[in-house]
C-alpha cells in the first residue's frame, strides 16, 4: 500500500516536471528567438552566424542588424537545442566578461530569493492562523485584525521610517514587508479563512464536532490540501515583491535571481545569464503551479 | 453615474468616491482642453521644458514686494518691485543696501535678504506657491516646480501620457484576455489539442511572476529597439502592451469560467437550435450580457496596475520620462526641493487609485448580481 502510494507520487511528480519542462522549453524558445534579434547579443547567440555574414561584408554600406529570425530559424533552433541539451547537465555556459560558469552562481541566487520568499510565506501563514483564532472575538477582529490586514508596502515603509533609529534587523523588515505588503497577507488570510470556514461548516465536520470529536482531525486532509494549494498560489506574488526589494536594496545580501537578471542587463548586457536565470525561474514556478493545480483538482474530486 | 457615486456602503466610501470622481473629471477636462488656466499648459511647451519666466509674476497691488522662502539657504527673501527703487551694494550687485525706511530696517534686523526684481531671473525663485497669477493673467493653480515649470501643466502632461499607456495596456489586455477566454471556454471540445496548448501557455504565463515577465520584456525591448534608434515613447507603448498581455490570463480565466457555466444553459442551446451563428452567440449574447461587468471590473483593476507598474519601472531604474511614475520618482529623489509637488502628486495618485478601486468594486458587485 505504502509502496503503491509512493510510486503514484513519484509518477505524478515526474509527469508534472516533464510537462513543465516541455512548456518552459516552448516559451523559452520564443524568448531565445527574441534575444537572438538583439543586436548586441552576439556573445550569447549568433556570433558564428554573424561571422558567416561578415565574409561578404560591405564596409561602405551603413551598419545594420544583419540577423534575420525568419531565415535564421533553423540555425537558432539548432543553437537552442544545443543549449537545452547542455542545460540538462546543468551547463548553462559561461559569463562572457570573466568566463565564470553561470551554473556556479545562478542556483545560489535562486536559493537566496526562495529563502526570503519562503520565510515571508511562513510569516504570513503564522499571522493568518493567529488572526483566524483571534477573529473569533469580534472586538479583537474589529480593532486588531482588520486594520492590520489593510497594511500595505506604503504603511510598512512609514513604520520603518518611524522605527529606523531603533535599529531593527533589516532581514526582519524585508521578510515582514514581503509577508504583509501589497495585499499579500490580506489575500492569503481571506482565502485561508474562507476555506477554513467552508470546510468546518461541512456535514462531516459538524457531525464530528457535535459527537465530541475534533473536527480538525476529520477534515485534516482537505485542510492540508487547501493550505498547500493556496500557499503555492501566493509564491509568484511574493517573489515579485522580492525582485523589487532586491533591486531597491542594490543587491548585497539580498542579491537574488531577480537582481541577477536586472544587473546582467544594466551595464554590459549578459544575455546568457539573463536567459538562463529566466529559464530556471519559469521552470520552477511552472512546476509549483502545476503541483498546486493538481492538488486543487484532487480536492475537487475529493469533494465530488 | 449616481448609482456609482453612491454604491459604497459606508459614508466614508461615498465621500471618497465622490471626491475621487471629481479629481478624475477635473484631470480629464484639463487634459482634453490643454489646461485652460494657464498659457503654460500646452503639453508641448511643458515637454520642451519652457520655464515660467520670472518677470511674469504679478505683484499684489497693495504690496511692493513678493515674499519667498529660500529653503536651500534657509532665509526669507523679499523681492522688491521696480517702484521700490532699491540701491545696490556695488560690491555685490545682487545684494541691496538696506533702504532707510522703517519697514526695511526692521526686516534687515530680522536678517531678511533683499533682491531686486531686475535681478530676479538670476535667482532661483521656484517653486512658486500655488494660486499665483502671471502678468498675462494665467493662473498657476499648483504653482511651479523647482525647474520653473507650471506644476499643473507638468502633471497634466504626465497624466495624458499615462492615459495613453493605460489605453495600450487595456487594448492588449482585453484583446488577449477575451480571445483566449472565448477560445478556451467555447471551442475547447472542437479543437482539443490546439486549445490544450493555448491553455497550458496561459498557465505558464500565469504561474510565473508578472514582474519577472516584465523585467524580461523590458530587457528585450530595450535590447532590440535602442540600437535601432527607436524612441522612448514607442518603447513605453510596447512595454505596456506586453504588460496587458501578461496580465490577460486573469481575464481569460474569468471569461472561460463564464462560458463553461453558460454554454450548456438552455438559452444558448436554444440560440444554437435557432441557427444563430457562434460569433453572435459569443459577442451579442454571452459577452455583452454576462461578461461585460466582469470585463469592466478587470479593466479598472488593470488601470490601477498600470499606475503601480509605471512607478515600478522607475524603481527598477529603467528611466522613462514624462509619465506619472517618472514625475513621482523625480520629485521623490529630490524630495527636499519638491515637497509640495511630491505630496500633491501623491494625493492625485491616491484619488486616481481610489477611483479605480471603487470602480472595480462597483463592477464586481454588478458582475455578481
Amino acid at each position: 500500500m505504502y509502496l503503491k502510494k509512493s510510486l503514484s507520487l513519484l509518477k505524478f511528480l515526474f509527469f508534472t516536471f516533464t510537462k513543465s519542462v516541455l512548456f518552459t522549453s516552448f516559451i523559452s524558445f520564443i524568448v531565445y528567438c527574441l534575444l537572438y534579434i538583439c543586436p548586441n547579443s552576439d556573445s550569447f547567440i549568433g556570433g558564428e552566424k554573424l561571422d558567416e555574414y561578415d565574409l561578404s561584408f560591405d564596409f561602405s554600406a551603413p551598419e545594420v542588424n544583419q540577423k534575420n529570425i525568419i531565415t535564421d530559424l533553423p540555425f537558432v533552433a539548432g543553437e537552442y537545442s544545443q543549449w537545452l541539451l547542455n542545460a540538462i547537465t546543468l551547463d548553462f555556459g559561461v559569463r562572457s566578461d570573466d568566463q565564470e560558469e553561470i551554473s556556479s552562481f545562478i542556483f545560489d541566487d535562486l536559493i537566496i530569493s526562495m529563502k526570503f520568499v519562503s520565510l515571508a510565506i511562513i510569516v504570513a501563514l503564522f499571522i493568518s492562523i493567529l488572526f483566524l483564532f483571534v477573529s473569533k472575538v469580534s472586538t479583537l477582529s474589529r480593532w486588531i485584525v482588520q486594520p492590520f490586514l489593510t497594511l500595505s508596502f506604503f504603511h510598512v515603509v512609514l513604520i520603518y521610517l518611524i522605527l529606523e533609529h531603533i535599529g531593527l534587523n533589516m532581514n526582519f523588515i524585508v521578510i515582514f514587508s514581503l509577508a504583509v505588503g501589497s495585499g499579500v497577507l490580506y489575500d492569503y488570510y481571506t482565502l485561508l479563512s474562507d476555506e477554513h470556514h467552508s470546510i468546518l461548516e461541512k456535514d462531516y465536520s459538524m457531525f464530528a464536532f457535535n459527537a465530541g470529536y475534533n473536527p480538525y482531525i476529520f477534515a485534516s486532509k482537505e485542510l492540508q490540501l487547501q493550505l498547500i494549494s493556496i500557499t503555492a498560489s501566493r509564491i509568484p506574488i511574493v517573489f515579485g515583491g522580492m525582485i523589487l526589494v532586491e533591486v531597491f536594496s542594490g543587491g548585497g545580501k539580498y542579491a537574488g535571481i531577480g537582481f541577477r537578471i536586472w544587473e546582467s542587463f544594466t551595464d554590459n548586457p549578459e544575455y546568457g545569464v539573463i536567459f538562463s536565470a529566466t529559464f530556471v525561474s519559469i521552470l520552477l514556478f511552472t512546476t509549483i503551479f502545476l503541483i498546486a493545480e493538481r492538488l486543487r483538482n484532487n480536492l475537487i474530486n475529493l469533494r465530488g | 453615474m449616481l448609482k456609482f457615486l453612491l454604491h459604497s456602503d459606508s459614508l466614508f466610501g461615498k465621500v471618497l468616491t465622490i471626491i475621487s470622481t471629481i479629481v478624475i473629471m477635473f484631470f480629464i477636462i484639463v487634459v482634453i482642453t490643454d489646461n485652460p488656466f494657464s498659457q503654460y499648459t500646452y503639453i508641448d511647451e511643458v515637454e520642451e521644458e519652457r520655464p515660467v519666466s520670472m518677470d511674469q509674476i504679478q505683484f499684489d497691488s497693495d504690496r511692493s514686494y513678493f515674499d519667498y522662502i529660500d529653503k536651500e539657504n534657509n532665509r526669507n527673501i523679499y523681492i522688491l518691485s521696480k517702484e521700490s527703487k532699491p540701491i545696490f551694494n556695488p560690491k555685490n550687485p545682487k545684494e541691496l543696501k538696506v533702504i532707510a525706511t522703517e519697514m526695511f530696517s526692521l526686516m534687515a534686523l530680522q536678517e531678511y535678504y533683499f533682491l531686486s526684481i531686475d535681478k530676479i531671473s538670476d535667482y532661483n525663485i521656484h517653486p512658486i506657491k500655488p494660486l499665483k497669477y502671471t502678468k498675462q493673467g494665467d493662473l498657476l493653480i499648483l504653482g511651479t516646480t523647482s525647474s520653473g515649470n507650471d506644476l499643473l501643466s507638468t502633471i497634466t502632461a504626465s497624466v495624458s501620457k499615462t492615459f495613453v499607456l493605460m489605453f495600450y495596456t487595456m487594448a492588449s489586455f482585453l484583446f488577449f484576455g477575451i480571445i483566449s477566454g472565448v477560445l478556451i471556454g467555447y471551442y475547447r471540445e472542437r479543437f482539443v489539442r490546439s486549445i490544450g496548448i493555448l491553455e497550458f501557455t496561459i498557465k505558464t504565463i500565469e504561474s510565473t511572476p508578472l514582474i519577472l515577465w516584465m523585467l524580461l520584456s523590458v530587457i528585450i525591448i530595450q535590447g532590440i529597439l535602442i540600437p535601432l534608434g527607436i524612441g522612448e515613447d514607442s518603447q513605453l507603448k510596447l512595454i505596456f502592451g506586453f504588460f496587458g498581455f501578461f496580465s490577460s490570463p486573469s481575464l481569460s480565466k474569468i471569461i472561460t469560467n463564464k462560458f463553461e457555466m453558460l454554454k450548456s444553459q438552455e438559452f444558448v442551446v436554444a440560440l444554437k437550435l435557432l441557427g444563430v451563428n457562434d460569433r453572435r452567440i459569443i459577442f451579442s449574447h454571452i459577452l455583452r450580457h454576462f461578461c461585460f461587468s466582469s470585463i469592466l471590473f478587470q479593466a479598472s483593476y488593470i488601470c490601477a496596475q498600470v499606475l503601480f507598474f509605471d512607478f515600478t519601472l522607475q524603481v527598477l531604474r529603467f528611466s522613462y520620462h514624462g509619465t506619472l511614475g517618472s514625475e513621482l520618482h523625480t520629485f521623490y529623489v529630490d524630495k527636499y526641493n519638491h515637497q509640495f509637488p511630491l505630496y500633491t502628486l501623491i494625493f492625485i495618485l491616491f484619488f486616481f487609485t481610489t477611483f479605480l478601486f471603487y470602480s472595480a468594486r462597483f463592477f464586481e458587485s454588478k458582475a455578481k448580481t
